[in-house]
């Protein structure tokens, strides 16, 4: 190439699909080339310009390199020609050919100069420059941040790796030695190509950033005529460009691994997109390993281009690739600095700034202090449950029952739904019990989650009120007290004591509801700048309505009566909301997954009475309730009808009613403070709406109360009214946040009145009141002795040891535990497979009538309550009892500590041989007639019993044996099979209600508990919770890097 | 008042109202009402034990020979009915009791003594003995179960509980014995409170006593259950043989006891003693005035247990001319009988020609006496408040006897020449049981 000015020969290649073609031929008459073709490959031809030398050249059906080679056939090659290579939405700016020009006459060994890509309607924003790839070659990593103001920062570039070929120069002769850019990669990608296969020539190529092309982008945006819309649209081709850039560059190898990563890579890909609330480029993402392999017919050209372009020694070309920290750079700002960039978008004048910064740190300090506070209350409140936990103790109580569970118990309860308590019954469903498996995962199990949960619920329902009331009002004394208001209501503080773990996880989640509901569509108050509020229009956030969903879900598992009030809160919602209307009738969706197995069964059901059961259940501990009247109830009390008398003994120092009426006294201040919000007509929906909620808070309790809970089970159970505190927590957020919301800005309004100071007084007066009785009633709750139904620390150890261990052994033995009462004589019996009453994972939902809920209404299954002849047996010191509980796989009778007349009197037994004393009680062993151990499965052939060995819900024995007997000493039901070499074992009848198959062969029999459909509705549940869970994580989605 | 603000107000009030209108409404609608667990009455007749009886007498500790006396008997016989005799452990049986009657004629331990012998039993009391200079009390515990038992041992005296406690096991099938002047001597009243794990023991105090060179009798202190309100020792005299009787009682908790004198004429003041406090622990022993075929009622406001030991003289071969030797006999307080509701049959063996059956009934009442094949023997017709003498006739050493009617009974053995025994009746039947059972969860 001499000296000489290159020829220029400029080409347009169009589809005829592009808007801006006749902005491109326009911008084309100030340039000096010295020959124009316009190639049209499809649509009508366009009429040039007066002003403008060239030609158009038809070349239907043609790739772009089909078209550029068209175009060229009619030039001879000068060997000086450089083709300037332009799409027909890409316009040059004044100057661009001039200075690429002067650059490719300085720069002789350049095949390729590339100009900077600016935006088509913002010309001082850069679209592209220049583009590099890393070592792998599978991330095109651009190097400029997109729409980034071009200030010149860019200009001393001139080597790069590679350049976009639209509005480059390119030098014929390297066009034709390269045969063109490769058809493979479908219009993305394939200026990477080119330029390293340049490189790789040894050519150079050269960016001359003050050379601005305006390139409208049309086919990355998708706005070609007959695309469909959007960047995203663009993506899965972008994506699969950059897969075949890598294959077609890497040693061969490595090709198989690149693709099995391009497989591997989705699914990381995919929790990403999800967690931007990006579902369509979660489906591209799932497409592109499957373009790919569609591609690699044409790899093998690819390569054998890129191999006959490679004559230089490739090192000059691995300076210019990324290395893994640049890289990694791009990730972080392409796929996380959109939210920096969304900021920026929104960014606050300066004096903006400085307000922002001092409520943000007034916020900070605000919050720091509520949760010192709400720590303070949890340990004034339960010191000794710290203490009793430190010392390796757990809590149990009697609603709570004991604690002490591995996460592998947990985990078999959650995934079969089948509870032990008795001789066993199925759940409707495992959602209240997946709320303890993280609790459970903690170490030390759940014996701590649960204790630390109890103990610090104060400490996260302050948490979450702060969070709730800050979506009303910014003001951070407001928040603070609706905090410390909502941490410490009375019914909720009751609720913690005795260990309802349901009322008390759905006191916690409900703030969090109202958090992302509100701020999901967009209706939350900005931070108070100036005369008005920064921003201006509050964003709705994707991610808080995912996580409205999520805490949603968790009430509904914790508090079933709550379906109802969250359906009504949330279509509501939706109906008024704008824009997100979708988005937040979303927010029901997972609670209603959660509800299904309710709904159906309630469903199948029928019966009113069946209906109000399953629908308004109390799920986890239930018991001991006493019902409170709605006036009660509304005005937060904790126990019926305080009297005047008192209120006297309450002013002379006792405890227990001065502690009843600052309950009282709390939960006036509340209504009080919800009643002059409505009053005062400030903030007007807010303050409705929230009463509203109020109500429907109340009308749950209501119904809670006016529902039988429980069952009498035989195993200790007792029907109760249901518990209020749900529905009372709903109540108090209600009204919390009314008053909350009619607060907000109330101290600056009317600044320049006269009885501004008056006002301000009061309001400083009012908030001093309100905390003092928060105080006060904090004090004396943590003052008083703990009332009998409440949970206490006490040993893990509850039976003898030995006993533990042979109800964990694999002949899973239940034990009968006999305790006498020392006021009248009455023998207390209770049938326990576990190491004490377990209640805390919630026990199976009966009807009147005994029959578990999920089943259809029926018999009365077998319950312990049918042993109580034999109990009665045993403690009169006769004969006879052993049958009746071995038949059940009752293998140890334990006597309580204490009832040394029961002992005496088994002593005498000689059904029952004692086995030893311990301080936990006295055991007893029960043998069954034949001399061998009592289990929970056996194999019965005539007279002969063989134990199968069982885990929690399955075990397995290898048998050969004729007429025979399998008994499963489980409620009978139909969840719980029987298989022999996998084949399903009839079912026989058991007069005692247990479950019993014939068995007549040998081969391995195999007894397991299956329910498909919990099963279904629990990973149903579990994936659409886990969905939410991360699309809640505030993540924008990023804003189209050309290799997101 | 602009539309909007109307609206506000409207809807505001809208508002609260229907939180009030909610609340109203809610108390037109009831609460489930709870329902709890309701007990299961359970009828059982009790699993019973063997009964054992507690051995032969044994010479105390301290024998010494002589020209014409030693202390080992010579002359001596033993009846043990309704159980196996064994030489190294629990004489068992079943048939819910036994009898063991010792006649022995000379030694240090000359008299007889007779003791009904019971099933095990988890705590009794023992209320006779003495460790005093030339008393000897002998604990047996006998043990006829399948298990072995733990014994705690409690001694009490006349100033109160001994603190020193003592744990004896006894193995399946065996028998153990414990000298109590070896827990602490010098005690002139003892009492004796077994308790004893397991399904329980069988107990008995074997009571010597020598004056100098003379026997002063020998006896089986019997046990009782447990102690009571309302007690009646049933015969504090010797039929046919001059008697003198002191009455010994001890409170665990403290007490304070009446005592009437109830003979053929009915009850008659005790005069001296009205009301006896007892303190807590401490052995009280009260003369008990001449009067035969008396039995004493005990009524006290705090549990008690209450023996009386009956001693008749014989003229003594051993030493000076006209020496005089004694012999003795315990018999517990049992609780007085029941005026109304089922009545349990006593039993007794009957020990043949020397035996004498009173009754001490509260009520006028019919007693009936039946032998084993349950022909019957006797029956008499009683007054309240007075102790009868029962005429049997006609049966054999040996036999079961059946005793029925609300009565306290004992059974004395009187022997020629002075020498005096006697036994309680224990229960023939077997009782059903009452219990209420209930389902309830168990937590620590």
């Amino acid at each position: 190439m001499n000296a000489a000015r290159p020829v220029v020969r400029a080409i347009v290649v169009s589809d005829g699909r592009s808007d801006h073609l006749t902005d491109v031929l326009a911008s084309l008459a100030e340039h000096e080339y010295d020959t124009l073709d316009v190639v049209v490959v499809d649509g009508d031809a366009p009429e040039l310009p007066p002003e403008l030398r060239g030609d158009v050249v038809s070349a239907p059906g043609a790739t772009y390199r089909e078209a550029v080679d068209a175009a060229l056939a009619r030039h001879p090659d000068l060997e000086r020609d450089y083709l300037w290579l332009l799409h027909d939405d890409t316009a040059p700016l004044p100057g661009a050919l001039t200075l690429l020009a002067a650059t490719a006459r300085k720069r002789r060994r350049a095949a390729i100069v590339g100009a900077a890509q600016v935006r088509w309607d913002e010309p001082s924003r850069l679209v592209g420059l220049a583009s590099t790839t890393s070592r792998v070659g599978a991330r095109r990593v651009s190097l400029v941040e997109e729409d980034d103001v071009n200030q010149g920062q860019h200009d001393s570039r001139d080597d790069v790796l590679a350049v976009s070929l639209a509005g480059a120069l390119v030098r014929r002769d390297w066009w034709k030695e390269s045969g063109g850019i490769d058809d493979a990669y479908r219009g993305f990608g394939e200026s990477l190509d080119l330029c390293r296969r340049a490189w790789r020539s040894g050519y150079d190529v050269v960016v001359v950033p003050a050379a601005r092309i305006r390139h409208a982008q049309d086919a990355l945006n998708g706005v070609r005529a007959g695309s469909s819309r959007g960047r995203a649209s663009s993506y899965a081709a972008r994506r699969t460009g950059e897969w075949y850039h890598a294959l077609a560059y890497a040693p061969a190898a490595m090709l198989p691994l690149l693709v099995l990563w391009s497989f591997l890579a989705v699914p990381a890909r995919i929790v990403l997109r999800i967690a931007q609330n990006d579902g369509r480029t979660a489906v591209s993402d799932l497409g592109v390993p499957w373009r790919l392999l569609g591609r690699l017919g044409s790899l093998r050209r690819s390569r054998s281009a890129v191999r006959r372009a490679t004559t230089a020694p490739i090192s000059i070309e691995r300076q210019l690739l990324a290395t893994p920290r640049e890289v990694l750079h791009h990730v972080r700002v392409a796929e996380l600095g959109a939210y920096d960039a969304w900021r920026e978008s929104q960014a606050p004048t300066d004096v903006e700034r400085a307000e922002l910064a001092v409520a943000a740190a007034r916020r900070r300090r605000g919050l720091a202090v509520t949760a010192f506070l709400a720590l303070v209350v949890s340990l004034a409140l339960h010191a000794d449950w710290f203490i009793g936990l430190a010392r390796g103790e757990m809590l149990s109580g009697a609603v709570l029952g004991v604690t002490d569970l591995s996460f592998a118990e947990v985990w078999s309860r959650v995934l079969t739904g089948w509870d032990e308590t008795g001789f066993g019954g199925a759940t409707l469903d495992s959602a209240y019990a997946s709320l303890m498996l993280p609790l459970a995962a903690i170490p030390g199990g759940l014996r701590i989650g649960a204790a630390l949960l109890l103990s610090l619920a104060p400490l996260i329902a302050a948490l979450g009120g702060w969070a709730a009331a800050g979506v009303v009002v910014r003001s951070t004394w407001a928040r603070g007290a609706a905090a410390l208001a909502y941490a410490v209501w009375p019914l909720f503080l009751v609720s913690v004591a005795d260990g309802r773990m349901g009322a008390v996880i759905a006191h916690l989640a409900l703030p969090w509801v109202v958090f992302g509901l509100v701020r999901g569509a967009g209706w939350h108050r900005g931070e108070p700048v100036g005369d008005g509020e920064y921003p201006r229009v509050p964003q709705a956030s994707p991610s808080a309505s995912a996580g409205a969903a999520f805490a949603g879900a968790v009430t509904v598992a914790a508090a079933p009566v709550l379906l109802a009030p969250l359906l009504i809160v949330v279509a509501v919602a939706g109906v008024l909301a704008r824009g997100t209307r979708l988005r937040t009738w979303g927010i029901a969706v997972p609670a209603l997954v959660v509800s299904g197995p309710a709904i159906l069964a309630a469903v199948e059901r029928g019966s009113g009475d069946a209906v109000a059961r399953i629908l308004a259940r109390d799920v986890g501990p239930v018991g001991g309730v006493t019902t409170l009247s709605p006036w009660t109830l509304l005005l937060g009390g904790t126990v019926d009808g305080p009297t005047s008398a008192q209120l006297g003994s309450a002013a002379g120092g006792d405890l227990g009613a001065t502690g009843v009426w600052l309950a009282f006294a709390v939960g006036a201040c509340v209504l009080l403070a919800a009643v002059a919000a409505l009053v005062s007509l400030r903030a007007g929906w807010a303050v409705r709406a929230s009463v509203a909620v109020a109500t429907l808070g109340l009308a749950a309790a209501i119904v809670s109360q006016h529902t039988p809970v429980g069952a009498v089970d035989g195993a200790g159970g007792q029907v109760t009214p249901g518990w209020a505190g749900a529905g009372s927590s709903l109540m108090a957020l209600g009204l919390i946040t009314a008053a909350a919301a009619a607060s907000s800005g109330s101290w600056r309004t009317g600044q320049r009145s006269r009885g501004l100071a008056w006002r301000r007084t009061g309001y400083a007066v009012s908030l001093g009141a309100v905390a003092a009785v928060l105080a006060g009633h904090v004090a004396v709750a943590s003052l008083l002795e703990p009332a009998a139904d409440s949970a206490t620390p006490s040993g893990t150890r509850v039976l003898p040891l030995a006993t533990a261990l042979d109800q964990q052994s694999s002949s899973r033995q239940r034990a009968l535990v006999i305790d006498e009462d020392e006021d009248d004589g009455t023998i207390s019996y209770s049938v326990l497979g576990t190491d004490g009453t377990v209640r805390v994972l919630g026990t199976a939902e009966r009807d009147a009538g005994g029959v578990t809920l999920s089943r259809a209404a029926g018999d009365a299954p077998a319950s312990p309550a049918d042993l109580a002849e034999a109990v009665g047996t045993l403690a009169g010191g006769a004969e006879g009892a052993a049958t009746a509980l071995t038949d059940w796989g009752i293998g140890i009778v334990v006597v309580a500590p204490g009832a040394d007349a029961l002992v005496s009197a088994l002593t005498q037994v000689d059904d029952v041989a004692a086995i030893g004393a311990s301080d936990y009680g006295t055991p007893f062993r029960v043998v069954r007639g034949d001399g061998t151990q009592a289990s929970r499965a056996w194999l019965e052939e005539g007279d002969a019993t063989v134990t199968v060995p069982m885990d929690a819900t399955s075990g397995t024995l290898a048998v050969d044996a004729k007429d025979a007997t399998v008994v499963l000493a489980e409620a009978a039901d139909d969840a719980w099979h029987a298989t022999l070499d996998g084949a399903e074992l009839s079912r026989v009848d058991d007069e005692e209600g247990r479950n019993a198959w014939a068995l007549d062969g040998a081969g391995t029999l195999e007894i397991r508990y299956d329910d498909p459909a919990h099963t279904a509705w629990l990973w149903a549940a579990a994936l659409v919770c886990g969905w939410v869970l991360l699309a809640s994580v505030p993540l924008h989605r990023s804003r189209g890097r050309e290799s997101a | 008042m602009n539309a909007q603000r109307i609206v506000a107000t409207v809807t505001a009030l809208a508002a609260g109202a229907l939180l009030v209108g909610t609340a109203v409404v809610g108390t037109q609608v009831g609460t489930a009402t709870t329902v709890a667990a309701e007990p299961t009455s359970v009828t059982v007749t009790p699993a019973v034990q063997p009964a054992a009886c507690t051995g032969e007498l044994t010479v105390p500790v301290g024998s010494i020979e002589g020209d014409d006396f030693s202390s080992e008997p010579t002359v001596r016989s033993r009846d043990l009915f309704g159980v196996e005799a064994v030489t190294d452990g629990a004489e068992a049986g079943d048939g819910l009791f036994g009898a063991s009657i010792e006649r022995v004629q000379d030694g240090d331990i000359a008299g007889y003594a007779a003791l009904a012998c019971g099933t095990p039993s988890t705590s009794q009391w023992l209320v006779g003995g003495s460790t005093s200079l030339g008393s000897s009390a002998r604990l047996v515990l006998a043990n006829p179960t399948q298990s072995n038992v733990e014994a705690t041992v409690t001694l009490y005296g006349g100033s109160g509980q001994i603190d020193a406690q003592t744990v004896v096991a006894v193995g399946a099938g065996g028998i153990e014995d414990l000298l109590l002047e070896a827990v602490q001597e010098g005690i002139e009243a003892t009492a004796v409170r077994v308790e004893s794990t397991g399904a329980g023991v069988v107990a008995a105090l074997q009571d010597s006593e020598l004056d100098g060179l003379q026997p002063a009798g020998t006896s089986w202190v019997a046990s009782v259950s447990d102690l009571g309100t309302s007690l009646v020792v049933p015969a504090v005299a010797a039929v046919g043989l001059e008697s003198s009787a002191v009455l010994r009682l001890v409170a665990s908790e403290g007490a304070t006891v009446s005592l009437t004198l109830a003979n053929g004429d009915g009850a008659v003041e005790w005069s001296g003693v009205a009301a006896l406090e007892l303190d807590p622990g401490v052995v009280t022993e009260v003369e008990i005035p001449e009067s035969s075929g008396s039995a004493v009622v005990i009524d006290s406001d705090a549990p008690v247990a209450a023996a009386a030991e009956i001693t008749v003289a014989r003229s003594s071969d051993i030493g000076e001319e006209g020496s005089v030797a004694h012999d003795r006999t315990w018999v517990p307080a049992e609780e007085v009988p029941a005026t109304y509701g089922e009545n349990q049959d006593d039993g007794v063996y009957w020990p043949g020609d020397e035996g004498v059956l009173l009754a001490y009934t509260a009520v006028a009442t019919t007693l009936t006496v039946l032998d084993d094949a349950g022909e019957q023997i006797a029956q008499t017709e009683t007054r309240a408040g007075v102790v009868t003498r029962i005429p049997v006739e006609g049966v054999s050493a040996g036999t079961r006897l059946t005793l029925q009617g609300r009565a306290a009974w004992s059974l004395q053995i009187v022997g020629d020449g002075g020498f005096l025994a006697s036994m309680r009746a224990l229960p023939a039947t077997v009782l059903d049981v009452d219990l209420s059972v209930v389902d309830a969860p168990y937590l620590p």
